[in-house]
Order: C-alpha cells, then sequence, then structure tokens
C-alpha cells in the first residue's frame, strides 16, 4: 500500500516535472525578470527613464566598465561611482546548455575521426562507432527528436513494454531513416550542391509535422474528455485506455517523418569524402543511440501510467477521474511541444 | 522557447562600432564547424577547388546570411524597449581557414548620440539554438572616434525582459555612449 501511495506521490511529481520542463525556458526567464521602473520623482526639466533603460542603468551603477579604445588611446578601464565590480551572478550551466557542449566536443571528435578514416587509419572505427552512439544518445535528448511524444502517449494510452520499445525505436528509425533517404535522392540530384536544397526540404516538412504533433495532442484530450463523458454515464465497456498498435505505428510514422538534420550532415560529411558505406554505418549507429534515449522515456512513461493505474484503484470511484487526468495531461504534453516546436521555427523575427 | 538544440556551431567575435555620429555597427567575425563547413563550402564550390572564388563566396552570403535576414543576422540590439533592425549589411567575405568556414561582415545600425548616455545592450546569438552561437563578449572590441565616450562590459542577460527567449549562458554587452 505504501508503496503504491509512493509510485503514485512520484507519478505525479514527474509529470509536474515534465510539463514543467517543456515551458521551463519561457517561464523561468519571465520568472526572473527583474521588478523594473522603480519611480523616479521628477526633476524639473527631465525626462523620465524609460523602464528598460533603468535596469540598464541600474547595471551600469553596479559594474566596472571598460572606456572604448580609439587609434591614440587604447582601451582602459574605468569605475563608475559606486562600483562594486560585482558580475551578477552567472546563472549555472543548465543541464541542456551542458549537453549541447558535450555535442558540439562529440561533433569535433567525429570530424576527426572521419578524417582519419579517409587516411586509411581505420584502427579509430570503433572509437568512432563509440562516439556515433554516444552522439545519438544525447543528441535526442534535445527537442524535436520524439521524446515528448513518446511520453506524453504512454501517459494517455496504457501501453506495454513491447509498445514502448515499438514506438520508441520506431519514431527514431523513421526520423533517421527520412534524412537518410532525402539526403541521398537530394545528392543523386544536386550532388555536393546538396545541403541548402536539404535545409529548406527539412523546413517544410518540420512544420507540417509539428501541426500534426499539434493535432495529435489534442486528439488524445478529446479522447480523455470522451472517456471521462462515458465514465460518468457508466458507460465503462466502451472505454479503451489501451494503445493499440495501429495508432503505435500511426504516431511513429506522422511524429518521425522530420528528417534528423544532425544525421544528414554527419551523412553528408562522410558523402563528402567519398565514404558511402561509412556513412550508412554511422547514420545507422546514431539511430541506435537516439533510440536508447526514446525508448528509455517510454519506458518510464509507461512505468509511470501503471504507477498510476495501481494506485487509482483505491481511489475506488474517484479512480476514474484519475485515469482522465492521466490521458488529459498526456495530450496536453504532446500538445505543448508540438506548439513550442511550431513556434521554434518561426522564434524572434526582428 | 530557447532549445539546446544545436546542429551547427559557431565561433563569433565581434567589434562594435561608433563613429562621428554616435553607434554605427557591429563587425562579426563567424567561424563554422567543420561538419557545417564541409556541406555548405562544397554547395558552392562548383571548381571543387575547396577554396572561395568571389563569385561562390556571394553564393554563400545569399545561401546562409539570406535565410538570416529576418533574424536580423543573429545581431540583436535592443535599444529602449525594442531590437534595433539591421539597415545594411556591408563588406561580407567568405573564406576557409583550417577546413572551417569563416563569414567575415559589417551590419549596420544607426543611433544618434546625445547629450546625456543612450544605452544598448548587444547580443549575437540564435536565439532557436539551431545555430550555437559561442561569442565571448568578455574579448569584444569597441572602437569610437574622440568625440564620443563609450563605456562598456559584458554580462548576462539575466533581467532583461526583451532577452528572456535565449539561453542563460548567452552573454550580452552593456554599452552606453555620449557626445563628448
Amino acid at each position: 500500500m505504501k508503496f503504491r501511495a509512493l509510485t503514485l506521490c512520484l507519478s505525479i511529481l514527474l509529470m509536474v516535472g515534465f510539463g514543467y520542463s517543456a515551458e521551463s525556458v519561457t517561464d523561468s526567464a519571465e520568472g526572473s525578470v527583474v521588478p523594473v521602473a522603480i519611480e523616479q520623482p521628477a526633476v524639473e526639466g527631465s525626462k523620465p527613464a524609460p523602464a528598460q533603460d533603468q535596469a540598464l542603468a541600474d547595471k551600469f551603477a553596479k559594474r566596472k566598465f571598460k572606456k572604448a579604445g580609439t587609434s591614440e588611446s587604447p582601451a582602459v578601464i574605468a569605475d563608475s561611482a559606486n562600483a562594486q565590480d560585482l558580475k551578477s551572478p552567472k546563472k549555472e550551466q543548465t543541464l541542456w546548455e551542458s549537453f549541447a557542449a558535450v555535442q558540439k566536443r562529440l561533433r569535433e571528435i567525429l570530424t576527426e575521426k572521419i578524417s582519419a578514416l579517409k587516411s586509411g587509419d581505420w584502427g579509430t572505427i570503433w572509437g568512432f562507432l563509440a562516439i556515433c552512439f554516444l552522439y545519438g544518445i544525447l543528441h535526442a535528448l534535445g527537442p524535436g527528436h520524439g521524446k515528448s511524444i513518446v511520453v506524453g502517449y504512454f501517459l494517455a494510452r496504457r501501453g506495454s513494454w513491447k509498445q514502448g520499445v515499438a514506438l520508441g525505436a520506431g519514431i527514431t528509425f523513421i526520423h533517421t531513416l527520412s534524412a537518410v533517404a532525402l539526403l541521398f535522392i537530394l545528392y543523386a540530384i544536386l550532388k555536393a550542391t546538396v545541403f541548402p536544397a536539404f535545409e529548406v526540404g527539412r523546413g517544410g516538412i518540420e512544420k507540417a509535422s509539428y501541426a500534426l504533433v499539434m493535432l495529435t495532442g489534442v486528439l488524445l484530450m478529446g479522447i480523455a474528455v470522451r472517456d471521462f463523458v462515458r465514465r460518468k454515464r457508466d458507460d465503462d465497456e466502451k472505454i479503451n485506455a489501451n494503445a493499440s498498435w495501429k495508432e503505435v505505428l500511426g504516431v511513429a510514422a506522422v511524429t518521425g517523418i522530420v528528417p534528423c538534420p544532425a544525421v544528414a550532415l554527419v551523412v553528408l560529411f562522410c558523402l563528402l569524402n567519398s565514404m558511402i558505406f561509412l556513412s550508412l554505418v554511422s547514420s545507422a549507429v546514431i539511430c541506435v543511440g537516439m533510440m536508447v534515449t526514446n525508448i528509455f522515456f517510454g519506458l518510464i512513461a509507461i512505468t509511470m501510467r501503471k504507477g498510476i493505474d495501481k494506485s487509482a484503484l483505491k481511489f475506488g470511484n474517484s479512480a476514474k477521474y484519475v485515469y482522465s487526468a492521466a490521458t488529459f495531461v498526456g495530450g496536453i504534453i504532446v500538445l505543448t511541444s508540438g506548439w513550442l516546436l511550431f513556434c521554434n521555427a518561426f522564434a524572434l523575427q526582428v | 522557447m530557447a532549445f539546446a538544440h544545436p546542429h551547427v556551431f559557431v565561433d563569433a567575435k565581434v567589434q562594435v562600432l561608433f563613429d562621428e555620429k554616435g553607434f554605427s555597427g557591429i563587425k562579426n567575425h563567424w567561424v563554422y564547424d567543420e561538419i557545417y563547413s564541409a556541406a555548405m563550402v562544397a554547395s558552392v564550390d562548383s571548381d571543387g577547388d575547396g577554396k572561395l572564388s568571389a563569385q561562390e563566396s556571394e553564393k554563400l552570403k545569399s545561401t546562409i546570411l539570406g535565410d538570416l535576414e529576418k533574424m536580423n543576422y543573429f545581431n540583436y540590439v535592443q535599444w529602449g524597449s525594442d531590437f534595433l533592425k539591421v539597415e545594411e549589411l556591408r563588406n561580407f567575405r567568405a573564406s576557409v581557414a583550417n577546413r572551417r568556414l569563416v563569414l567575415d561582415f559589417v551590419v549596420y545600425f544607426s543611433v544618434p548620440a546625445g547629450n546625456d548616455y543612450s544605452m544598448l545592450v548587444a547580443v549575437v546569438a540564435d536565439p532557436t539554438n539551431y545555430v550555437q552561437v559561442t561569442c565571448d563578449m568578455e574579448s569584444a572590441e569597441v572602437s569610437a572616434p574622440q568625440s564620443i565616450d563609450v563605456e562598456y562590459f559584458a554580462d548576462s542577460l539575466e533581467g532583461l525582459s526583451l532577452f528572456r527567449a535565449f539561453l542563460s549562458y548567452v552573454e550580452g554587452l552593456y554599452l552606453r555612449f555620449k557626445k563628448k
């Protein structure tokens, strides 16, 4: 009993965590906005500084700064009146940022290895494949590689372990295959000039697919509402909260179709070095790496859903609300991630 | 909506420019990662010599920077409560050094200097983080004529709501300037 209650608490915490992480970037940024515009007493003949300028002026008041150099006098460091020479404390590198830094390094190692292989040093092949694998695992942790779809889906629908593996692997396989296929086709037509065309193609498919991801989220939420209504009417026999293989394959096909640009770049780098076989091997290994990540997230979500279902039993009649809530939250996660990805495609145009 | 989702990596250096009138532009020096460099250089290198002719460089300008125009060439400068729009891009040059693609260009703005300080924050980064731009603002250069007084420092973007979409490691260059 204790174990069940614990699972329920943990599941809810994790769900909140996931929901939060999808939006945390905007949230935390908004949360960090310093209260601006301390009202300044109006001084005769001077305009009060706009809010933004006030925030900047405050920063200047606290800092040591440099003076611009000219050709005659080089830059000098000067103090403002009450300079404390304190930098605003640098925010801790988030987990994502560390992953980004590691990925940058892995990419550098990848290029070194490919160059070594090209010069005939086949001794590095295992090292190269290990790096590909690691790169795949880390790369899939970034958004747009299927993770939140898998999580959202299996929170919403009761899945088996096999289905978890299938959806995680399926999304990743299609995600990689579409990149390799699109790149090979374009390469055959355009040869070395392929990459800008790939980017255009990817951009189009990307937006369409993100719209479909949002639709999947809305459908899951619709199912949650429908089941909730049916439960209210005690129409329980019509309810099927289980994942079906048809759905799993459909979700994998629709959301995985966006070609993975990271795979495409590595494949193209191999092709430009006339190593077709290596391009296929490396993309396969990166794919397996990304599968590990997506399957892992799928299995966690299935575990959570199982935990929720078990714990809900002891709520007796209220259990049905818990089921519906889980489905609804799954839908929200899918919808939100689709929406964020979709908006990201148009971010910050000046 | 800032995602740690880098597919392309750029190491950038900037120089902020002032002329007699005030803030006039930012000189950009971008060095791309080797994989993206290979892909892009190959896409324009029609004679396959691994170097970039004037014509090939021009093609790269439209392929890479053409797409970035609506993102203000990743040069986000806050003035007041908005970003300044790049007025002109000049002095574009593409080259290859150490198998890496190097872009040099200057984006022009114009904010006249007054008798009181005007304040700017300059950032060179991709808010979507599809391209991860690493730009060390501590080592940014600022050059101004004798008649303009410019003070600056590098710091995080914390507290600036206009930059909330950027990842937290992105630094800005804070500048204030006036007529001497």
